[in-house]
């Protein structure tokens, strides 16, 4: 990096936060994946004034700007793959203001999902977007991603709440969208555009967004199934039934294994899934009445066991099993590649199926677990990455099932983002014109496509190798 | 780097998910992904891998740990931080003359805790600097100042008479169970009456306590420094002195007890050591499973409770305190917001990594402050101390057997 540029930065941000030595580019080389290249440094800005001016200095010397907040991503959404200038928000935490009578909550970027839900929470609101990842992932990465959750089902994803943006264009010049209002028919929704861009279109430092009513009542129940398939047909039926539960998650056998070493909560090692219902709201009896008849057709479907939690702890206790499987399945395996695929609710038994013929065909273990009320699965792919021969058969089996998904009418990512693991299919699944359309539009924006180059939009490398062609510190994906 | 290498399957387990930088100090006060877990885990991969020299920034970083443990007790993925973070300092130490240890420090290894004697020569003497007006002048005169010992030498507790320490040679106290009782290097000098109390309280919940003769300092100090050859010596130590037997161990330290905790893997070779740290507990651990002889006297105030990072994190012991205070008549335990923090005790984080170790404090007793709570209650000394210092005049800092000490003896 040019060392007229490091020193501008230094005399945009405080001391201490332009990173430069070697071990600082380490931890500013990774996200969630496995994949890691280094940047040419990172830089911690404190305000939108900041960024601005680190992207009019990116602007004027042609560098590559990542923004990132937590970097926990688990589709390469962050990782500085060109090298460039990795934009750490984590340090822009502040909740601007909750607004009670507007009923929002005005954030900077690096605030962390939980941190923001518990302080809305304390004044009876409730935000729910609820990534598994809330612990660490700032509402930032969650706007970028359009970040999801079990509680989407009945309540949206990120998108669904953001009302207002401040976002930091690719000229430098500080963009604000929306405000604190929920209705909006004044020509085109450019905020929408930022929601799911993934930073490639600007760099979102600050977020308003609506809240609701903190629901009083939480009713939660766990179905144990010994078929599969019983339990995606439970899902079915309940979505058919005429109930919207908050929560409708499904485990499968061996998640519920990895999650049972990791935590010893009791969960039945021999069952082969298991449903997560939950129903929220201002009456615990009428939420208690829902999660009942659900609970009947899980047993009506052939459940081995319904069991409706009788305490909050026992519930936390269900919750965080749930929570906790991503992660722990990285117990099983050294690496582990997370899908995110969605489709129509009534095609789940066949996704789920097709799954499991994936896994038979190329003798790899893929867990299956998510958020079944919408149709977001997460087949895990679990592998060693020092084995070439088996990163191959990873990405055949990744292949097949964007493609299963796609030919059951779903598509690639519910929650994710497509950052660098789905971008060759993004033609599959959007066709061409769709893409090129959003090609336009990445144009409009960052015309000289300095904003987190080489994300979303296919290379042109083909859908061979996209796995092994990631890179890592020693190289390319061995494969 | 050869034991930065045996922790090499420890490093891969990282799947760099993030769930440990909401929980690690150093991250939560700068936000850098250099001073976070995940980032360490990352730099010491690539030492191993071959990718990063030991360089003086990275150095920084990795030293920059508390090894607090709340890292690892969030970890979903089973990485374990503490031995890692021990495992640099080994191999740091190793690559340098006399382990990259300063001539008072190596004095204070070998000699100072390698005695309990040795230790109470020193606290004798701290306590005349105390009493004799040494230390006024200390600290009018300036000199302090000019010798940038201010920081250190505001932390030193005041030291009771040396009539007072405890001198552990197999006194006992109360009857019933046999219950040993560890008194350590500075509780048993600076907090001796606290460590008095605890075998007290041993007593008062029905069990003899024994004073044990032969045991040293837990070692905690030296492994965290690198020192690992040295803490294993004192851990051999201990393990002789506390013998075989099935007696509870109880310890008032929550450093200590998290340390001698760890003796089995400390010393894999040694098969009476895993033996003797599973009979370890907490003093908190211990009571709060056992019955008082009568029941507890009201004391009127209200608290909050100070988790130490060795009592919460490191041995996972977060109800049982609560239950103790909860149990005593009038006292109000107020809850405490960011209670996983470490407050930048550290072992000895305070003195080595001042700046850190005072916006850590400064953060903690700001949250003490808010509770409205004029008594903050811990169980670990280097904690009680660090908390002291940065509190106003008006909170005190009491360790949890002595205000159960007012309840129950």
């Amino acid at each position: 990096m040019n060392p007229a540029v490091i020193a501008e930065l230094k005399t945009i941000v405080a001391p201490g936060y332009v990173h430069t030595a070697p071990s600082e580019i380490i931890a500013y080389s990774y996200d969630g994946t496995f994949q890691q290249h280094r940047p040419d440094l990172a830089v911690s800005p404190a305000s939108t004034a900041e960024v601005a001016a680190v992207m009019r200095l990116a602007a004027r010397t042609e560098i590559p700007i990542i923004a990132r907040g937590a970097s926990s991503g688990l589709a390469g959404g962050t990782i500085p793959e060109s090298g460039g200038i990795v934009l750490n928000l984590a340090r822009m935490d502040s909740i601007v203001e909750i607004d009670t009578a507007n009923v929002c909550v005005v954030a900077q970027a690096g605030v962390v999902t939980l941190q923001l839900q518990q302080a809305v929470e304390r004044l009876g609101l409730f935000y729910p977007p609820d990534p598994a990842s809330s612990r660490q992932s700032t509402i930032g990465g969650n706007v970028a991603t359009n970040a999801g959750g079990p509680r989407c089902l009945k309540y949206g994803a990120t998108r669904d709440y953001v009302i207002g943006l401040t976002v930091v264009l690719a000229s430098g010049e500080v963009l604000r969208l929306g405000g604190k209002f929920t209705k909006s028919a004044t020509g085109y929704q450019l905020m929408q555009l930022f929601v799911g861009s993934e930073g490639t279109l600007g760099i979102v430092t600050e977020v308003i967004m609506r809240l609701l009513p903190l629901p009083r009542a939480r009713v939660t129940a766990v179905a144990i199934f010994d078929r599969l398939a019983l339990a995606s047909q439970a899902v079915s039926t309940i979505m058919g039934s005429g109930i919207l539960p908050a929560t409708l998650e499904l485990m499968d056998g061996t998640t519920i294994n990895v999650v049972e070493d990791y935590l010893q909560a009791g969960l039945p090692r021999h069952a082969q899934a298991l449903l997560l219902l939950e129903q929220d709201g201002a009456d615990e009896a009428v939420a208690r009445a829902e999660v009942e008849r659900m609970a009947e057709i899980c047993r009506t479907l052939g459940a081995e066991r319904v069991q409706v939690a009788a305490s909050a702890a026992e519930r936390d206790g269900l919750w965080q099993a749930r929570r906790s499987v991503s992660a722990a399945l990285g117990r099983l395996r050294p690496n582990k590649l997370g899908e995110d695929i969605v489709v129509p609710k009534s095609e789940i038994p066949a996704m789920i199926a097709a799954v499991g013929e994936i896994a038979a065909t190329y003798g790899l273990p893929i867990p299956v677990f998510g958020h079944a009320g919408d149709g977001n699965l997460h087949p895990n792919i679990l592998f060693d990455l020092r084995d070439p021969a088996e990163v191959q058969r990873v990405e055949h089996a990744a292949r097949d099932i964007f493609r299963a998904a796609l030919r059951l009418g779903g598509t690639l990512s519910g929650e994710h983002g497509v950052g660098t693991l789905k971008r060759e299919f993004l033609e599959e699944a959007q066709g061409p014109l769709a893409v090129s359309l959003a090609r336009a539009v990445k144009h409009a924006f960052d015309p000289r496509g300095l904003l987190n180059p080489g994300k979303v939009f296919p290379t042109g490398r083909g859908t061979v190798g996209f796995l092994s062609d990631l890179p890592t510190l020693s190289g390319w994906t061995p494969g | 780097m050869q034991p930065l290498v045996a922790e090499y399957d420890n490093m891969l387990r990282c799947i760099r998910c993030a769930a440990c930088l909401t929980s690690c100090p150093t991250y939560v006060v700068t936000h850098k992904e250099e001073e976070g877990p995940r980032g360490r885990i990352a730099m010491l991969r690539a030492i191993v891998e071959g990718h990063l020299d030991v360089t003086p920034d990275a150095i920084e970083h990795l030293d920059n740990c508390v090894l607090c443990e709340a890292c690892t007790n969030v970890c979903p993925a089973g990485v374990q931080m503490e031995s890692m973070g021990v495992a640099f300092r080994e191999s740091l130490a190793a690559t340098r003359p006399n382990g990259g240890r300063s001539v008072p420090v190596r004095f204070a290894f070998a000699w100072l805790f390698g005695d309990l004697a040795h230790f109470r020569l020193l606290a004798t003497l701290i306590w005349l600097y105390q009493r004799s007006g040494v230390q006024w002048l200390a600290r009018h005169s300036g000199m302090l100042r000019v010798l940038g010992m201010q920081a250190m030498e505001s932390m030193l507790p005041p030291v009771p008479a040396p009539g007072r320490f405890v001198v552990p040679k197999g006194q006992t106290i109360g009857q019933g169970q046999p219950v040993h009782v560890f008194a350590g290097c500075i509780m048993s000098t600076a907090f001796a009456t606290t460590t008095t109390a605890t075998a007290r309280l041993v007593a008062a919940f029905g069990c003899q306590a024994e004073l044990t003769g032969g045991q040293v300092c837990c070692g905690a100090l030296q492994l965290h420094a690198g020192d690992v050859a040295r803490a294993r010596e004192l851990a051999r130590q201990n393990v002789t002195a506390f013998g075989a037997g099935d007696a509870p161990i109880v310890v008032n330290a929550a450093g200590c007890g998290a340390m001698l905790k760890h003796y089995g893997h400390l010393l894999p070779d040694e098969p009476r050591a895993a033996a003797m740290a599973a009979r370890v507990r907490d003093v908190s651990e211990f009571l709060a499973q056992h019955q008082p002889i009568r029941p507890p006297r009201e004391v009127r105030s209200t608290v909050t409770l100070q988790d130490a990072c060795h009592l919460l994190h490191a041995q996972r012991i977060a109800s049982a305190p609560r239950q103790l205070l909860r149990s005593i008549p009038g006292l109000e335990l107020r809850d405490l917001a960011e209670a996983e923090i470490c407050c930048g005790s550290g072992a000895m984080y305070n003195v080595s990594h001042p700046a850190l170790s005072a916006e850590l404090q400064q953060r903690k007793c700001a949250s003490i402050a808010a509770t409205g709570s004029k008594v903050v209650v811990t169980g670990n000394p280097g904690c009680f101390v660090q908390l002291q210092a940065g509190l106003p005049r008006d909170i005190r800092v009491r360790h949890i057997v002595d205000v159960l000490a007012e309840a129950y003896l």
